[in-house]
């Protein structure tokens, strides 16, 4: 009875034992199950020996057994039959990858899902096909340190959702070999010596990606128009790394503590390096050696043992980036030429810029501050152009020249130079440039060497506007902090303004900035929390920009500049011929008027004159005064001559006198 | 038109011989004459040998409002022409004395004379209210006469009338050695007008006057050309000639109705 039950307890055991290996290893669970049915029998035949009545019981037992080792059995078939690897199109499943993917059935555009597990293969994608990993931390291809672990030599091939790992030296855990359109994504490649090889491609899209601890994380050969994007490359010898490679796209992906270069471009051109964060890469953070023409913009670079390294590099654009905190300089030049580095932030670093045997560079609106050593390092390097940047307490000195085989490098462009933060003048004229010159480089035996002939009383501070397609920059040079600037633009009503916050502590504030006409056209109008500033003037215009210079007491203020439309000022009005004919005229008209009434009243006079006295007594008093006025003449003419004149002596005696004549002649 | 009459203030100082030879002058210098006769004994119609007997004359004229032309006679004389006033014209004053006005000053010609009869009454108001100008003709018999009468009818011209005095003639001067130089300047002086001209008694040319009705009268500056008489006419013709002092603008009907006739002489 006891040999019974000792069976029994194996037979129950068996597939316990399949339930608990699953699926993973259907060989030895079908062995399993074989063992259960085996040992339920030999219980059964123990059974019937020992107590016939109990075989009825044990029957029943048994066949509950053989019910439970059936359906053990089934399921350990399953296990047995079901492959890990599907193609969900054709409905097929495949014991490898490779099997799936060389698979007749299988046809370009066909998905293959791998169940997690570990591959132990050395994949060949000669298809357009996807693979898709069930877990990308669970579904392992492994190449055993062998050759490439996953090689992509058709088009279009998406791969994701794997880990990657174990290529042998020389090879690479992704390899895409003169191929195009593929897709790598969110996948875990490491411990390759390339992680993600890209060679002779083009087109191909690698994102998502945690390619970690190989000796090259990311490594495009010969390859163009690529997008390497939110990736982590980290804990390799090279993060990312472009070799002869360009018009490939690099952004936001993270690119740090590896032990050479963070992201090293060999020579490659016309690349785009934008928001990737570059942190704590034992070399170079980002290096470019003989490239060109690359953009490389908006990164973090920090924590590197140099931030940004340029050998033998020309035509690169640097532009908005935060270099900080490296161990050595923040942008170091070697033998590189004609590159614009603009807007950048370089802080905290040992050295700020450093340029070796370096010529026609500009170096605009970079912000050089709190670095250990010097600002700017120009050894041995000519023709370069510095303005519009600020360097501020960098520890040993803002400038070094150290050598007399600098020349003719411009520290102003003729109207601005940089803000000094050791800079003393001043600027009474108040325009934001102080009177007297900088010295960049003061030697013992040659005097000033050279200086910034127009050293800013403020920081220079750009602000980038984007409008109908065009980027626009407002620029301002300001002892205040500004914040909040904002350009307020309403095609419609053409109300374009600029506002911002100005503050400061103590003292008098000023702000100069430059408006391009394009955004607000002038007269302007200023105002500081509504009111107009204390001083407020025109510091020059040039036809595209205008220049304004304005002040305040310094606290927290609301600047607002606003087209302010004007009426246009009448010529004035004695410059105008016209109004010396209406004067004429109406002096003209005035006179006549004048004389006019006077005439009229002196006739109205003699008019009342002549009214109030008749013709006959005009006449009569004119005779008389006549008679009067010759009566001395009449006199001396009686006396001279003895005759007596006796005219008559009034018109009354005249006409009486008539009248008797012709009253005798009548008679007569 | 120049319209001027001759003013006198007695008889017999020659004024209608003056007035005809004065004429005959101007006409002879191509100006238009044409001479008003105002004398009722018509001593100019004598004189020039013109019969107006047979035709209209002014008084016809005013009187029946027809135009003057129709009284105007041509004389043997060029552009020297005769109006017979036809009666005195102091008869105008009870006719029509602004018709007779508008009458004379219608008329087309260069010269208008106007020869009224002494004394000086309402004839001499009519025809000094008419005409422009006077001149003042002095005689050496009762000069003293005659320089009275002057000083009055230039008073009268010059404040009432609004006729304007161009001078005076000495005419018929017996002794010539009384109008010395300064004589003539001390007369000058007394009327306030210069000497025009000088004419000496000439029997010769007193003849030319005739009777009264003669047929024997005659212009005595058409006969005796060249002679002192001729030649102070013609002094007298060149002053009339020349620009003469403006005279005193006046609406001849009009001064007639509100100065001369509201006199009711």
């Amino acid at each position: 009875m006891q040999i019974t039950e000792d069976w029994l307890k194996q037979a129950k055991k068996d597939p316990k034992h399949v339930k608990r290996i699953g699926g993973a290893d259907h060989e030895w669970s079908g062995f399993s199950a074989r063992q259960a049915a085996e040992k339920s029998v030999k219980a059964l035949f123990q059974a019937f020996r020992v107590e016939l009545k109990k075989v009825l019981c044990v029957s029943v037992l048994v066949l509950l057994m053989i019910f439970s080792l059936t359906n053990a059995l089934r399921f350990n078939a399953s296990a047995a039959l079901g492959l890990p690897v599907h193609n969900i199109d054709a409905g097929l499943d495949y014991a490898t990858i490779q099997e799936a993917i060389n698979a007749d059935a299988t046809l370009d555009g066909h998905v293959i899902h791998v169940d997690a597990g570990t591959y132990y293969e050395h994949v060949v994608v000669n298809k357009s096909v996807s693979l898709v990993g069930e877990n990308k931390f669970k579904t392992i291809v492994d190449g055993r340190a062998s050759r490439t672990v996953i090689l992509v030599v058709a088009k279009n091939v998406h791969v994701t959702g794997f880990t990657i790992r174990n290529s042998s030296a020389g090879y690479s855990g992704i390899h895409i070999y003169h191929s195009s359109g593929n897709n790598v994504s969110h996948n875990i490649i490491k411990n390759n010596y390339h992680g993600i090889y890209i060679y002779g491609s083009s087109g191909n899209v690698v994102t998502g990606n945690e390619v970690l601890s190989n000796e090259y994380g990311i490594h495009l050969y010969g390859s163009s128009n690529n997008t390497l994007d939110g990736n982590n490359a980290s804990n390799n010898m090279n993060g990312i790394h472009l070799d002869v490679s360009s018009n490939n796209t690099l952004s936001g992906n993270n690119v740090s503590l590896n032990s050479w270069n963070g992201i090293y471009l060999y020579g490659s051109s016309d690349n785009i390096l934008s928001c990737n964060i570059v942190s704590s890469n034992y070399g170079r953070g980002i290096r470019l050696h003989g490239s060109s023409d690359n953009f490389v913009t908006s990164n973090d670079v920090s924590s590197n043992e140099y931030g940004v390294h340029l050998y033998g590099s020309s035509n690169n654009t640097f532009s908005g980036n935060n270099v900080f905190s490296n161990n050595e300089y923040g942008i170091h030049f070697y033998g590189s030429n004609n590159n614009a580095i603009t807007g950048n932030v370089v802080s905290n670093n040992t050295g700020g810029i450093w340029l070796i045997d370096s010529g026609n560079n500009t170096f605009i609106g970079n912000n050089v501050s709190s670095n250990n050593e010097y600002g700017i390092s120009l050894w041995n390097s000519s023709h370069n152009m510095i303005f519009h940047n600020n360097f501020i307490n960098n520890l040993i000195n803002n400038v070094e020249q150290p050598s007399s085989t600098c020349f003719s490098n411009s520290w102003d462009n003729g109207v601005d130079g940089n803000f000094w933060g050791d800079y003393e003048g001043s600027d009474m004229n108040m325009d934001g440039i102080g009177d007297t010159p900088h010295p960049v480089d003061e030697r013992l035996w040659l005097g000033v060497h050279s200086q910034d002939n127009y050293p800013l009383m403020g920081q220079f501070l750009q602000f980038g506007i984007a409008m109908e397609n065009q980027s626009y920059t407002v620029d301002i040079v300001s002892n205040s902090r500004i914040s909040r600037f904002q350009y307020h633009h309403d095609p419609d009503d053409k109300i374009n303004a600029v506002s911002f916050k100005v503050n400061g502590t103590e003292g008098r504030g000023f702000c100069r900035i430059s408006i391009p006409h394009t955004l607000i056209e002038p007269p302007y109008t200023v105002t500081v929390d509504d009111d107009p500033p204390l001083y407020n003037d025109t510091v020059r215009t040039n036809g595209t920009h205008t220049w304004l210079y304005f002040t305040y007491l310094h606290s927290e203020h609301e600047v607002m500049i606003v087209y302010t439309p004007i009426m246009p000022l009448e010529p004035l009005i004695w410059s105008q011929w016209w109004f010396w004919g209406i004067l004429g005229l109406a002096l003209a008209a005035v006179s006549l008027a004048s004389f006019n009434i006077k005439y009229r009243r002196m006739v109205t006079e003699q008019k009342k004159v002549i009214q109030a006295y008749s013709p006959f007594e005009i006449a009569r008093a004119l005779f008389k005064a006549d008679v009067e006025r010759r009566r001395v003449k009449i006199g001396e003419f009686e006396e001279k001559y003895g005759v007596r004149i006796r005219p008559h002596s009034t018109l009354e005696d005249v006409i009486r006198i008539l009248e008797s004549r012709e009253k005798e002649e009548e008679k007569s | 038109m120049k319209s001027i009459t001759f003013a006198v203030s007695k008889g017999g100082v020659g004024k209608s011989l003056v007035t005809a030879n004065v004429g005959a002058a101007l006409a002879e210098k191509g100006k238009k004459v044409v001479l008003v006769e105002g004398d009722p004994n018509k001593p100019l119609q004598t004189i020039l040998g013109v019969d107006t007997s047979s035709g209209f004359k002014l008084d016809e004229v005013v009187k029946r409002d027809m135009k003057i032309e129709k009284a105007i006679y041509s004389t043997e004389f060029d552009n020297l022409f005769l109006v017979p006033s036809g009666v005195s014209l102091q008869d105008y004053f009870e006719m029509d004395p602004i018709k007779f006005a508008k009458k004379l000053t219608s008329l087309k010609a260069d010269f208008m004379l106007i020869d009224v009869p002494f004394p000086l009454g309402k004839a001499a108001f009519l025809s000094l209210g008419v005409c422009q100008h006077f001149v003042i003709i002095l005689t050496e018999d009762e000069f003293v006469l005659c320089v009275e009468s002057a000083i009055d009818t230039i008073r009268l011209g010059r404040y009432f009338l609004k006729c304007v005095p161009l001078g005076f003639i000495l005419n018929r001067i017996k002794t010539p050695d009384k109008f010395t130089g300064e004589f003539v300047k001390d007369i000058e002086d007394l009327l306030e007008i210069s000497c025009i001209a000088q004419i000496r008694e000439d029997p010769k040319v007193t003849k030319s006057y005739g009777e009264v009705g003669s047929q024997k009268a005659f212009l005595a500056y058409q006969r005796f050309r060249g002679s002192r008489f001729a030649k102070s006419i013609d002094e007298i013709a060149a002053v009339l000639l020349g620009e003469l002092p403006k005279p005193e603008k006046k609406d001849v009907a009009k001064f007639i109705q509100e100065v001369i006739r509201p006199l009711k002489l």
